[in-house]
Parts: structure tokens; sequence; C-alpha cells
């Protein structure tokens, strides 16, 4: 699920996250990916380190854990509003910061996932809006314009990140 | 009959959170149907009470009303909040938004049935979508003997193809 989450979340991000992705002609900003990349990083880091702090008091722990997606959520929209994120954003922050807490409570461990799914996000923007960029100096056949185009190179995209994937999964 | 181009697009983009859960078609369908119906109660909860809310705070309301549910279901059942994500695409926010003409509909107006049943619509495409996503799933796979649908990248091949016989429809020409 894990690497399906990083997928599904840097196609949305190429596609919705941004209004370069839907204007006529998108201006892949290398450094606009990975400077949300880095904030997306630093706001889910802030989060497990919370979610750390917070459990390692008894008293605390079992009210933590029971209610770890309403106090995730809370914390995800408060950071997300303070930033100025979108939407998109907010839920992602909900998603991939709920996976990892779900299976244990080691910060260490968190925060790798954090630093995988915030690179392998860029990674698919990167390589999904660069082709995307190329493809608009090439003739697309109109049956296959919009989504069929969108999902091939989605599809394309995961499959190389897969290589790199099968050393972190 | 021809449909709007809308609902397709409405229906794979909450498909796409639903991929994560793809490894397990049962389970995909049991969160599917959970969209919708947790999509519909939001509309019909937020269509009447909007009044109530103060303006500036009504899409926090609705987003603490989504964490809540969030919250509900990871009780119930330990399932991870992503499914959230294809709710807000299922429930578009047009109408509490100031600047949309949904928004100055009257709460009992006749343009309640019309904006109600495009909303039914749009969830029961996505239902038929995840279903026909799932039934091609299972078909492909053959028991365990073709295609490994373990990988996004077959599931985005199949979204593809549908997105092209979609696209590409007779009614459209």
């Amino acid at each position: 699920m894990s690497y399906s989450l990083i997928i599904v979340a840097g196609f949305l991000f190429a596609i919705r996250g941004s209004r370069q992705a839907f204007s006529q002609r998108p201006v892949p900003s290398f450094f606009w990916i990975w400077r949300e990349a880095t904030d997306l990083f630093l706001t889910l880091g802030l989060i497990a380190a919370l979610f750390t702090v917070t459990a390692s008091f008894a008293g605390c722990r079992g009210f933590v854990r029971e209610y770890a997606v309403l106090l995730t959520g809370a914390t995800a929209y408060l950071l997300t509003r303070y930033q100025k994120k979108s939407d998109f954003f907010f839920f992602f922050v909900i998603a991939l910061a709920s996976t990892p807490l779900s299976v244990r409570e080691d910060f260490f461990y968190n925060l790798s996932w954090v630093w995988v799914a915030s690179v392998g996000v860029a990674l698919f923007q990167t390589g999904f809006l660069g082709l995307r960029y190329k493809l608009l100096f090439s003739s697309v056949p109109e049956p296959v314009k919009g989504w069929p185009v969108f999902c091939l190179l989605a599809a394309f995209v995961s499959l190389a990140l897969w290589g790199l994937g099968r050393y972190v999964f | 009959m021809k449909l709007p181009e809308s609902l397709f697009s409405r229906s794979v983009l909450a498909y796409l959170p639903l991929m994560a859960y793809a490894f397990d078609p049962p389970r995909a369908c049991q969160t599917a149907l959970l969209i919708t119906a947790v999509s519909w109660i939001s509309l019909l909860f937020f269509w009447f009470t909007r009044r109530f809310f103060p303006e500036r705070f009504l899409k926090e309301a609705f987003f603490l009303w989504l964490l809540v549910w969030g919250q509900i279901v990871w009780t119930l059942a330990e399932l991870e909040p992503l499914w959230l994500l294809s709710v807000f695409f299922l429930t578009p926010l047009s109408f509490m938004e100031k600047e949309k003409r949904a928004s100055r509909a009257r709460v009992f107006s006749k343009e309640v049935l019309r904006y109600f049943w495009e909303r039914a619509v749009a969830g029961f495409g996505f239902i038929l979508f995840v279903l026909i996503v799932t039934g091609a799933q299972k078909g492909l796979e053959f028991g365990g003997r073709g295609i490994s649908f373990q990988q996004p990248a077959v599931l985005f091949l199949l979204i593809a193809v549908l997105a092209s016989f979609w696209k590409n429809q007779p009614f459209r020409r």
C-alpha cells in the first residue's frame, strides 16, 4: 500500500496540485516541486514528532492512539492553513501521516517513511510533469488526449519508480 | 444519451485515492460504497444546515466533519483516512462558496432537485467505475495466474484503456 500511496499522491499533486498543470502551457517548475516536497517532509516530520512526544506520556498514550486520525487531522489542518497550502496538501498529510502511525510509534521509522514519501512524491511529479511538458511539442492523437495519455504517462513513471522502490519497500 | 465530461473525471479522481486499497478488490468495493454514502450524507447535511454556520467557518466545519468520519471509520474498521479525499472529490464545495451560483440558491428550492440529481449520478457513476475496474482486475488476474495488480502501473494502464473508451464513445461523435 505504501508504494501505491506515494504514486497516487504524486499523480494527484501533479494534476491538481498547482495551476501550472491546468494551463495549456504548463511550465514544470523543478524548484516548485522540490519546495513542496520539502514542505511536505517538514509538516509530516513535525506531526510525527508531536505524535511521538505526546504518546511518550503514559497518561496520554491511550488517548493519542485511540484518536490518532482526529488529532493528526486537526494538527495537519492547522499546519496546512498556516502555510497557506491547498486542500490536497491537507488530505495527503493526513493520509501519509496516518500510515506509519498505524504501524508503530518509532519516531525514526516514521521519519524515514516521511522522507521516502516526500522524495517519492517529488520524483514522480518531476518525471510526470517533465514528460507532460515534452508532450506539448509532440503530436498526440486526439483520441488519446486528456485522461488516457495522463494515465499512460503515470503508468510509465510508476514503472520506472518501481525499480527504485524495490530497494525501499 | 450524452453524459457530461465531468462525470468521468470526477469518478477517476475519486477512484485514484482508492487505488491504494486496490490490491484487495472486496475491500475496495466496500470502501467505494462507504465513500458514496458519506458524500451523500455530507451533502444533505451541509445543504440544509449551511445557513446555521458562520460563513467564515463553513469550510472548516466541513473538514472537521470529514475528520470525525475518518476517526469513526478508523475506530470501527481501521481504514486509513485516504478515502476522505475521495469524499472530497465527490462532494463539491461550490454551494459553500459565496461567489458560486449554487451558494445563492435557496435551501428549499427547485435548484435542490437538479443539484441532488447530479450528485446522485456522480455517486452511482463512481460506484460503477469501481465495479468495472475491480471486475476487470479480477478477470485479468485469472486466479493469480494472469496479470498481477500489485503494481499501480497496471491499474493506470487499465484506467487509460477505460478513459480511451469513454473519450471515443459513439454517442459523442
